[in-house]
């Protein structure tokens, strides 16, 4: 029979095999509407509503079905977000332990496990990427427009790669709603943000369930089970 | 369903010299010839995987439900709903979302139809007739016999320290695995509720649409 590591190998040679060779993922554009300067309440609020989206400190298990060239491979993750430590994700298929790596407040990311399931710079490069949009978003964004549907645009500055971070909230800015990540004005990352829930010991809904299309891969995530830990 | 299964599977198939820990322990050929006589079996399960950097381990439950020789069907019913299932010819896995199953264009098909058919092998004790790459040790412990296996494949030992199959005293039934791997991680699987020999509904094992988890039950229960 194959031993564990050699089944491992074959995932890891499928999947970055078709990190190289799949047909990338592509985005139809959503134009933004310039920034008229109005609706300040909105955009306070929206600002609140990230700031608020979270708590300080909780753990969470989440189901992700990941599909990558046209197949598909549901994994398990526990994630665990503290203000010292940043968020740190443990993702585990039915083939063994993927990745395990923490990111950290200041955003850098630290690969804690590396497994012959994944390379190094699939952890660091999408799966902290994930952990980090998804479940650590930022303060600091700024007025960036609006959607015709009159939604409300704000975006992060550009990071040292260039990428802008363009989050969507509902009109009145009570609800986030969409995350593209865009380059030189073109889309290589879109999350979409399918249901909140209330649960227990949160005093309000959160996102709970993403659709995220990036370059050569799909992820359907969602939280399975969340817990706070100590004081908020 | 987890690396649990992988790490399984490896020892089960290349399996062992056997050694009796305690003299008054069964023999793993008493063990196998017990564990042969259940031709189906349907039971519950806690799977727990403890992994050291955590303080709360991934816990999911569900039902497993075996048919020899090689039919199983792995239900997760919580935190979430999947169900991964082979017929003995294949394997397909389904996870519920949006109000109903979406069966998944499953990658790595053929590996996944290996781990199945060697969670079979656990199920009916096959695991004991082929010994080539673990020591086994057979333990009398309380109200219940051990049997660990130590790899003895070196890259194996790497990340796996040993798989401890936790037998009911009458060898009928496997109440627990532990699997302990080399970093600390480990992965108990309790099972309960265990019925043996009844009759599965047709299609429990089908990979295009399997029977519903109540028709599955309620067959089990009819034989209790």
């Amino acid at each position: 029979m194959r031993n564990p590591l050699v089944q491992s190998c074959l995932l890891a040679a499928l999947l970055v095999g078709a990190g190289g060779c799949a047909t990338r993922n592509h985005f139809v554009e959503q134009a933004v509407l310039p920034d008229d300067g109005r609706r300040g309440d909105a955009v306070a609020r929206a600002r609140q509503t990230l700031a608020e989206m979270f708590p300080a400190r909780y753990g969470a298990t989440q189901r992700a079905v990941i599909t990558v060239a046209g197949k598909q491979f549901a994994c398990d993750a526990l994630l665990s977000v503290s203000p010292a430590d940043g968020g740190h994700l443990a993702l585990v298929s039915s083939l063994g332990t993927v990745t395990d790596l923490r990111v950290r407040a200041d955003g850098a990311t630290e690969l804690l496990k590396i497994t012959p399931l994944f390379r190094a710079d699939w952890s660091r490069n999408y799966v902290a990427r994930d952990v980090r949009e998804l479940f650590l978003p930022p303060a600091g964004l700024e007025r960036a427009g609006w959607r015709a549907d009159g939604r409300l645009v704000l975006q992060f500055p550009p990071d040292a790669a260039g990428a802008v971070a363009e989050y969507v909230f509902s009109p009145d800015g009570s609800r986030w709603e969409q995350l593209s990540l865009l380059r030189r004005g073109k889309t290589f990352y879109r999350a979409i943000i399918r249901r909140c829930s209330k649960w227990p010991a949160l005093a309000a809904a959160i996102p709970d369930e993403f659709e995220v299309t990036a370059e050569a891969y799909r992820l359907d995530l969602r939280v399975t089970s969340l817990t706070t830990e100590g004081p908020p | 369903m987890k690396r649990t299964f992988k790490i399984i599977c490896a020892a089960l198939l290349l399996a062992a010299p056997i050694v009796r820990g305690q003299t008054n322990a069964p023999s793993l050929a008493q063990i196998t010839a017990t564990m042969s006589q259940a031709h189906t079996i349907f039971t519950h399960f806690v799977q727990e995987r403890h992994l050291a950097m955590f303080n709360d381990p991934l816990k999911s439950e569900g039902i497993l439900c075996f048919q020899e020789p090689g039919r199983l069907r792995w239900e997760t019913l919580t935190p979430y709903q999947s169900i991964l299932v082979s017929d003995g010819s294949g394997v397909a896995q389904f996870e519920w979302a949006d109000g109903h199953w979406k069966k998944l264009d499953l990658g790595l098909g053929d590996a996944l139809e290996h781990i199945v058919s060697q969670i079979a092998g656990v199920m009916d004790g096959r695991f004991a007739r082929d010994p080539r790459g673990y020591t086994a040790t057979v333990t009398n412990g309380v109200d219940e016999v051990v049997v660990t296996l130590i790899p003895q494949n070196e890259t194996i030992r790497k990340v796996m320290a040993s798989i401890e199959l936790h037998l009911a005293a009458d060898l009928k039934a496997t109440r627990r695995i532990v699997l302990r791997e080399t970093d600390g991680d480990y992965t108990e699987i309790i099972f309960s509720e265990q019925t043996v020999n009844f009759e599965p509904p047709p299609k429990t094992f089908d990979r295009a649409a399997p029977a519903k988890l109540a028709d599955v039950q309620a067959a089990a229960q009819a034989k209790r």
